[in-house]
């Protein structure tokens, strides 16, 4: 990961697109970052946790979107470049600072990385963050490949420096977690630090102050669309196999979309003439280029994943400049889908249903076959859903929450615990975005009579849910909190927040309590359990349950996947499990209720039999607990690790 | 994309379960590519995929590569480290598809709960063999154990990929790839795993 921070000129690596970003910006000069985990953006910051020091920039996890666009946006105010990155709906929480910093612009360069997940490959909706730079006004790059990721944001950081605005830098999943080679270019100077100039009257956005910002926006949108119409990244694209007849196809595209239609084309002849307009500056876009392109076509195919955001400004120039007699086709024409990422067979399939619409006769390649093309029945496969490991304290948690609770609604949060929706724990009815839980659970309270109980982990209890119990205790809101705290931000790949005592710099830092912060909002009961104490933390539940206003038990225990590798390292053995077949009585409660994927069965000559895999076992020993004969016992009795 | 055999390119798909190492497995691959002066994309998905559920990875491996994915039985390689992802990846599979699938079963939780059942691995080895050009089944558990630890299972599904001679560089870049990713202290074992793997494929 080091060599990502070399000063080679002309040196090529392998690197993710979002190790990439984090190159361009190294190159480009960034000395301030600041981001919230998720995915599909989290690499940028897990290589920014091992490389920002001895790169000389700042790094720190946010705990929240809001604040890394706050402190990243207060910095190139401030004249140091910086860089905020997080997955699209990170952007949600943080448009309220996002929206107005563009109103008084940025003084140093700054880039605005938000990815996007078509298909919600792990997100709880497919949002289209381009439409946030026509609400805001941002500027926006698309990169397509590792290489444009790491090109676009040296480029980029120059331009928003130039045009004193934030540039939106939109990508998504398959642009960030696609791996492809990266030539560097030269490093940049950073300026880490300025002396503050002070200008009240563009940073401080009082009303009277606002109406002038708003219109300097505006001017600054102009100087945008000029660097746009010369964007080195929006560009026409011949493609390798030509075709001298027939009418023009214009494609205009770009993102990943471009990738699938580069090397589509470059490869099948469509039957007709082709040209492909790749966009890389897709805010302001360039009007002067798309005008010409329409112009030099005899059709246009805009092919872009999610909203036709695209289109629907190719339609406005058409109608704009009077052309009528050209069609369009894209998502208004139903060839393609507002739904889902795309892929090269659903992108051809468009290609060739345009085409045949011109009126071209194209011959569609034959498709190769499969097992359709087989007299053989399909085998139907089992789903294989992602779920909590073996050993996960969350789940021990949902055990006692289950045998302490019998009758609540609850309000799930984001994180591995959303995996409680699953059976056997079962525990999810409600869950909107990061930090709902709580607020979630305060509605519930009101709207009807069972007792809500909320979910969130600890990195997301320091995000969002603090005010949240603020808002449940002073209005009096009767429901129960449980915080999941497994020490980490496990979901997204392990990043420290504030409740851990490292920083973003990887330096020591103050670990803030979260029992002492319910208490310090006058939460009316909190305890802090060890959820692999089943007992102790079936007690905890009863108690908060018998309690009265807001009662949060904290079920606080290491993630075991951290766990594990801590003790692998240290030499500390795994105090593994096994079941002891003459105790077991084979009544089947172990999968019924705890479901450890460590568990396994066989059918027996009567009945079946029970085992642990002793590969998959972490030595929790929580199954122990769960097991009403004791059946449940360490592989190795006389040691007591 | 065209579905050619050209030696100078390769499009691997990789299919496994959260927890295997499919994903270094595709890294390494790609690492060895830049080393070996070829283009390369890996495509892969990360975040909620990889608590045990469904890993899969594009590899294209050659020139003027510019789809991270490739199209349906397009696939040259599949290499499967479950037979269930093995069947799961035939619809990019055809009788062009080399599948070198491991024969070790990892269950889904569901099945373990009742609610789904595990198909008959021989109707699942019926559809490759009924589909693909040339299946390779190998127990990657047994000659990791052999090797050192299970956990080389991985770098023996690797070994046994670079044996076909589907790799359109050299082996050796490939190896020596594998052996500065994975730790010091493994390197040995490692070493072994691959050439267990290697041998099993290559004849």
């Amino acid at each position: 990961m080091m060599e990502l921070i070399e000063d080679k000129v002309g040196k090529k690596v392998l690197a993710l697109g979002n190790e990439a970003i984090v190159r361009g910006a190294v190159e480009g000069g960034v000395a301030i970052a600041a981001t919230y985990p998720g995915t599909p953006s989290s690499e940028i910051g897990n290589t920014l946790f091992k490389v920002a020091k001895p790169a000389g920039m700042y790094f720190e996890f946010s705990s929240n979107e809001k604040l890394a666009m706050e402190v990243a946006g207060s910095a190139a105010m401030s004249g140091v470049r910086s860089l905020a990155f997080m997955k699209h709906v990170g952007l949600n929480v943080a448009a309220d600072a996002f929206m107005t910093l563009n109103y008084t612009g940025v003084r140093g360069g700054m880039i605005i990385v938000v990815a996007d997940d078509p298909s919600m490959h792990s997100s709880q909706n497919e949002q289209d963050t381009r439409y946030y730079s026509r609400l805001s006004g941002a500027p926006m790059l698309e990169p397509f490949d590792p290489q444009e990721c790491k090109d676009m944001m040296v480029w980029g950081i120059e331009m928003s420096e130039k045009v004193q605005l934030p540039f939106l830098f939109r990508t998504t999943t398959r642009v960030n977690h696609v791996r492809g080679p990266v030539e560097f270019g030269p490093i940049k100077e950073r300026i880490t630090k300025v002396e503050y100039e002070r200008d009240p009257a563009r940073f401080v956005v009082v009303p009277a102050h606002a109406r002038v910002r708003h219109k300097a926006l505006i001017e600054a949108r102009k100087k945008a669309l000029e660097v746009s119409e010369n964007c080195p990244f929006n560009k026409v694209v011949e493609p390798m196999i030509k075709n001298d007849s027939g009418p023009m196809l214009g494609i205009i595209t770009s993102g990943v979309s471009y990738a699938y239609v580069k090397e589509l084309v470059d490869h099948i002849d469509m039957g007709t003439r082709v040209q492909v307009l790749k966009l890389g500056m897709t805010s302001p876009l360039p009007e002067k280029m798309i005008l010409n392109f329409i112009n030099s076509s005899d059709a246009i195919l805009v092919v872009e994943e999610l909203e036709p955001y695209l289109e629907d400004f190719v339609k406005g120039q058409m109608m704009d400049n009077g052309i009528f007699d050209k069609k369009v086709y894209g998502k208004g024409t139903g060839t393609f889908d507002i739904l889902y990422e795309f892929n090269p067979d659903l992108v051809l399939d468009g290609l060739f249903s345009t085409v045949e619409d011109m009126g071209v006769s194209v011959d569609r390649p034959e498709l190769k076959c499969g097992l359709e093309a087989t007299d053989l029945e399909p085998v139907e496969l089992p789903n294989r859903p992602p779920i909590l490991c073996p050993g996960c304290p969350h789940r021990a948690t949902f055990f006692a929450l289950n045998k302490a609770v019998k009758h609540a609604i609850y309000s799930m949060d984001i994180g591995c615990y959303t995996l409680g929706i699953q059976p056997p724990a079962d525990v999810a009815d409600l869950l909107l975005c990061m930090g709902s839980s709580v607020g979630g659970a305060c509605g519930l309270s009101r709207a009807q009579d069972v007792i809500p109980v909320g979910f969130a982990g600890d990195s997301t209890f320091f995000h969002t849910v603090i005010p949240g119990l603020v808002n449940a205790v002073h209005n009096k809101h009767r429901l129960i909190m449980n915080v999941l705290d497994n020490r980490t931000t496990a979901m997204t790949g392990h990043q420290p927040h504030p409740g851990l005592p490292v920083d973003g710099m990887g330096d020591p830092a103050p670990a803030l309590d979260i029992e002492r912060i319910c208490k310090a909002v006058e939460c009316d009961y909190v305890k802090t359990v060890d959820p692999l104490n089943i007992a102790e933390t079936t007690e905890a539940f009863k108690e908060a349950e018998a309690s009265e206003g807001v009662a949060v038990v904290v079920t606080k225990s290491p993630c075991a996947l951290l766990e594990v590798r801590d003790k692998r390292r240290a030499g500390i053995p795994l105090n593994k499990y096994t079941v002891d077949q003459e105790a077991c009585k084979h009544c089947g409660t172990c999968i019924r209720t705890f479901a450890c994927p460590a568990f396994y069965t066989e059918e027996g000559e009567e009945k079946k039999n029970y085992f642990i895999n002793p590969a998959l076992c972490n030595g929790c020993e929580v199954c122990g607990q769960v097991c009403p004969f004791n059946a449940m016992v360490p592989i190795n009795k006389g040691g007591d690790e | 994309m065209e579905a050619c055999d050209a030696p100078h390119s390769v499009d691997i798909y990789i299919a496994g379960v959260g927890g295997q190492g499919a994903l270094m497995v595709a890294e390494i691959l790609g690492k060895a590519a830049i080393k070996a002066d070829k283009g390369c994309l890996v495509s892969e998905i990360h975040g909620m995929a990889q608590r045990g559920g469904v890993v899969v990875s594009t590899v294209r491996i050659g020139e003027n590569i510019h789809s991270p994915l490739v199209r349906k039985h397009e696939a040259h390689v599949v290499l499967a480290f479950e037979p269930v992802e093995a069947y799961r990846a035939l619809e990019l599979a055809s009788k062009d598809t080399l599948c070198i699938t491991s024969i070790n079963e990892i269950p889904p939780p569901n099945v373990l709960l009742g609610t789904a059942t595990y198909p008959p691995v021989e109707k699942l080895y019926e559809g490759l063999e009924a589909v693909c050009g040339r299946v390779v089944k190998l127990d990657s558990a047994a000659l990791a154990d052999e090797a050192g630890s299970s956990v080389t299972a991985n770098i023996v599904m690797l070994g046994a990929l670079a044996g076909t001679g589907k790799i359109p560089f050299d082996v050796a870049i490939l190896k020596e790839t594998m052996l500065e990713t994975v730790p010091a202290k493994f390197r040995e074992i490692n070493e072994k795993a691959f050439d267990l793997g290697f041998a099993q494929t290559n004849q």
